[in-house]
C-alpha cells in the first residue's frame, strides 16, 4: 500500500463554513463569502472559474427535490471533494460543466459532443467515479481522491482533446 | 393506436428533456445527464412514443410537468428498445400513466452507471419542442 492516504474534507481548504448545514440561507452566505472573495480574478483564472461554476451548481441544488423527480440536495462531502478536485487540476485543463446529478452528488463534465465526452463523479468518501467515451470507445471506473487527482484521470481528460 | 404488452425491440422510447444541462444546443445531442435515473428506484421514466402525432408526444411531455411549475419541457430523447437492452437494461412498461414504461437494471456501480447514460445518450435522437 502506498503512503498516501486518502484525504479528509476537514483537511481541506475553503471548508470552514461550508456545508455545516443543509438550511439555504447558510448556503447562500457561504456562496456569496467565496464568490465576493473570487471575483475579481474569477475572469482570468481557470480553477477559479471552476469554482464559481461549483457554487452555482450547489446553489441551484441545495434542497431535497430539486429536480421535482427526488433528486437529493447537493451532498456536502461531495461538495468538498470537489472543491479539492478543482483545486488540484492542472491549470491548462478546459473547464468543464459542473452539475449536481441526481444522487446529490457533484459532477464534472467535458462534454465536446456526444461520442467525446468525459465525466468524474465526486463521491462522499473520495472517490472518484469516472467515464468516458471516445468515439466508439469507452473507458469506466473508480479510483480515489489522494493528495493529487489520480493520472488515469488526468489522461483520460486530455485524450478527450487529442483524439 | 394500441399498443403490444411487451415492448418491441424496434419501438421507440421517448425521454422527456425537463432541464437545460439535458441536451447540446451546439452539438445538437442529447447529454448524458438526462440518462442518469433517479436515486430513490433506479427507474428512468420513459414512454413509448411509436404512433404519437407531434401534437400528442408534446402533449403528454406537458403533462409530465403540469405538477412541477419550475420545470419546462424543452425536447425529447428518441432512443430505440434494441439501444437499451444491448446496455443489458431492462423497459418495464407499467401503462401508468398510459403509453408509460421505466428503464430498469441499472448497476449499483456509479461509474458504470454514468458509462451507460453517456452511451444511451449518444444513441438518442434529439427532438426539440416546435
Amino acid at each position: 500500500m502506498s503512503g498516501l492516504k486518502v484525504l479528509e474534507p476537514t483537511s481541506i481548504q475553503f471548508t470552514r463554513n461550508l456545508g455545516v448545514s443543509d438550511s439555504s440561507n447558510e448556503i447562500w452566505e457561504d456562496t456569496e463569502k467565496i464568490r465576493a472573495h473570487f471575483a475579481e480574478s474569477v475572469t482570468f483564472n481557470p480553477i477559479l472559474r471552476i469554482l464559481e461554476g461549483l457554487l452555482k451548481a450547489r446553489e441551484d441544488s441545495s434542497m431535497d427535490n430539486w429536480d421535482s423527480y427526488g433528486a437529493k440536495a447537493t451532498d456536502t462531502n461531495s461538495f468538498r471533494y470537489a472543491i479539492h478536485f478543482a483545486l488540484s487540476l492542472p491549470w491548462d485543463i478546459p473547464i468543464p460543466d459542473i452539475y449536481i446529478n441526481p444522487e446529490g452528488y457533484v459532477t464534472y463534465e467535458w462534454y465536446e459532443g456526444k461520442r467525446n465526452v468525459y465525466s468524474v463523479i465526486t463521491g462522499n468518501r473520495g472517490e472518484l467515479a469516472y467515464a468516458g467515451l471516445y468515439g466508439s470507445s469507452k473507458a469506466y471506473g473508480t479510483e480515489y481522491m489522494y493528495e493529487e487527482i489520480p493520472e488515469t484521470i488526468i489522461n483520460n481528460i486530455y485524450r478527450l482533446y487529442l483524439e | 393506436m394500441t399498443l403490444p404488452k411487451i415492448v418491441g425491440r424496434e419501438e421507440s422510447l421517448g425521454r422527456y428533456l425537463t432541464q437545460s444541462n439535458h441536451f447540446s444546443r451546439k452539438h445538437n445531442s442529447v447529454r448524458p445527464l438526462a440518462f442518469y435515473p433517479p436515486p430513490v428506484d433506479l427507474r428512468l421514466s420513459v414512454f413509448r412514443i411509436d404512433g404519437l402525432n407531434k401534437n400528442q408526444l408534446w402533449e403528454i411531455g406537458q403533462s409530465c410537468i403540469r405538477n412541477r411549475p419550475q420545470r419546462t419541457l424543452y425536447g425529447v430523447a428518441d432512443i430505440k428498445v434494441f439501444k437499451v437492452q444491448t446496455r443489458g437494461l431492462h423497459v418495464d412498461p407499467d401503462n401508468i400513466p398510459v403509453r408509460h414504461a421505466n428503464i430498469v437494471g441499472w448497476p449499483e456501480e456509479k461509474a458504470r452507471r454514468n458509462s451507460i447514460a453517456q452511451e444511451l445518450a449518444a444513441d438518442a435522437i434529439l427532438k426539440f419542442r416546435e
